[in-house]
């Protein structure tokens, strides 16, 4: 294409061949958000440890995983999650996600466009610790049970970064164990993971719903000054 | 013998006329003897024990022990009872000596303090549950699945295995089970999620009265007989009468354990 025809007015006759409904019927390929992220984290735990119970690891404990509710001896749930139907569990582990930090490294969140299909595509990098609490009956034991759990991700945080396309996943922070006082002593030792994730859309002219916002934005006021009066 | 100031740190006597005296003691938390250990009671009609009339023997590790020989049967000053421990190396130590006061006016002390037990006792009968009560050992003797976990450097437990040391890092983690009754004076009940996110936090808790017989401690299990619910004593109020060592009424809040629990694998004797 010379520098001419690129000068040129587009061919106004020029379709897009994407539009809303096709793409919203489209099965989509998992997106990384701070939700779906916290629940790879929940699902390499149950995978895990369902294949891998702590006796086969050379823990004491006699306590393993089922991915039954009722049959298991460890109490894995994603926090904050109430379950009427069952009863409280422990030991147990929690998956929680922290605080979410969006940073937007690129020039006007942009990392490309394509202006024949009038396409933007943004950007942002998303910093999200996960908490993975873990619950049990004495000292020794919640330290062994916390343990079982961070050697999952010490060894198997590049697998897990590679395999999910998350640009970083690493052990961060192992706390430390602390009193829970309910029906009996119990204690707490959270293992913290720290993600990095990036997030995009890609937004094209007519994607923009904004238009339909019944506001007019004045841009000169001395023109219109008394528009709705 | 040792000095039993240093060994025995409480002892309690419940008189039943019925079912046996009750004595029930407490071994010092840093008294280190060679495991495992034998208790026997010693009953004399001699204040310094230079007769012995009656042993209780080979009572083995154990924190109480019942005087079912009916021989006193009065109040006066005619029996003593005293706990003696025996160590796997064969030493001995014996408890300060224990009888229901020693003059008219003691004696009188002692015959109040056990009618007010008789009734209390009565009342939960009628008004209350019966229970076990599992009594968390303090001591006792550790076995090779024990041992192996019990961390050993520091010899914390590192487990909370059913069937072995449930957490308590001592064989079999409790006594034998000692039956019980207790009326339920008030009880709350709350589940909610954690603000913490550690899934739902349920506290079930109950203020429940249990006469003087047999003495609680805070961790110890208290299982209902006929429902199977187990509780947490957390925490423990006892009315003494003035003048004796004689506990009349004991008040506790027990926490429901959840189900999942290693307790309750401990087996209780089924209600009748």
């Amino acid at each position: 294409m010379s520098f001419d025809e690129a000068c040129n007015t587009p061919d106004l006759s020029y379709v897009s061949p994407y539009d809303r409904e096709t793409e919203e019927q489209d099965v989509r390929e998992m997106v990384l958000t701070p939700w779906t992220v916290q629940n790879i984290c929940y699902e390499v735990l149950k995978n895990y440890m369902t294949e891998n119970s702590p006796q086969k690891e050379g823990y004491r404990f006699s306590q393993a995983y089922d991915p039954d509710d009722i049959k298991t001896g460890i109490g894995l749930e994603i926090a904050y999650h109430y379950k009427d139907a069952v009863i409280q569990r422990r030991p147990g582990i929690y998956v929680s996600r922290g605080e979410t930090a969006f940073s937007f490294p690129t020039l006007n969140q942009q990392i490309g466009g394509n202006t024949a299909d009038s396409e933007k595509m943004r950007y942002s990098l998303v910093q999200m610790p996960i908490n993975l609490a873990v619950v049990a009956t004495n000292i020794g034991f919640v330290e062994q049970l916390a343990e079982y759990v961070f050697k999952i991700f010490l060894r198997y945080q590049e697998v897990i970064k590679n395999d999910f396309c998350i640009r970083q996943f690493k052990l961060a922070t192992l706390s430390q164990p602390s009193l829970y006082l309910e029906s009996k002593d119990h204690f707490v030792v959270n293992v913290v993971l720290q993600s990095v994730f990036d997030m995009g859309a890609v937004i094209r002219g007519d994607d923009l719903r904004l238009k339909t916002v019944a506001y007019t934005i004045f841009t000169n006021c001395m023109e219109q000054p008394l528009l709705n009066q | 013998m040792s000095d039993a100031r240093k060994v025995f740190r409480k002892i309690d006597i419940v008189p039943d006329w019925t079912r046996g005296h009750f004595i029930q003691w407490q071994l010092d938390p840093f008294f280190r003897g060679v495991r495992p250990y034998n208790f026997s009671l010693e009953i004399s009609e001699t204040s310094d024990f230079s007769e012995i009339s009656i042993t209780k023997s080979n009572l083995g590790e154990v924190f109480f022990a019942i005087d079912d020989t009916h021989s006193k049967q009065s109040w006066a000053p005619n029996y003593s009872y005293r706990v003696v421990l025996q160590t796997a190396d064969n030493k001995k130590y014996a408890s300060v000596p224990v009888l229901f006061g020693s003059t008219r006016h003691e004696q009188r002390k002692y015959a109040m303090a056990a009618e007010i037990i008789r009734k209390e006792i009565l009342l939960s009968r009628y008004a209350g549950t019966e229970a076990w009560l599992l009594r968390r050992k303090s001591y006792g003797t550790k076995s090779e699945v024990t041992i192996k976990n019990i961390d050993p450097v520091s010899g914390v437990p590192i487990t909370d295995t059913k069937e072995q040391d449930y957490g308590v890092g001592i064989d079999e983690g409790y006594f034998a089970p000692v039956p019980c009754v207790f009326y339920i004076e008030s009880g709350s009940q709350d589940k909610q999620l954690d603000v913490n996110g550690i899934g739902v936090k349920e506290n079930y808790s109950l203020v429940a009265r249990i006469p003087g017989y047999p003495i609680i401690e805070v961790r110890d299990i208290i299982c209902e007989a006929k429902d199977g619910y187990r509780y947490s004593i957390q925490s423990r109020n006892a009315k003494q009468f003035p003048g004796t060592n004689i506990t009349l009424t004991q008040k506790a809040t027990l926490n429901l354990i959840p189900p999942s629990d290693s307790v309750y694998a401990i087996p209780i004797p089924i209600p009748v």
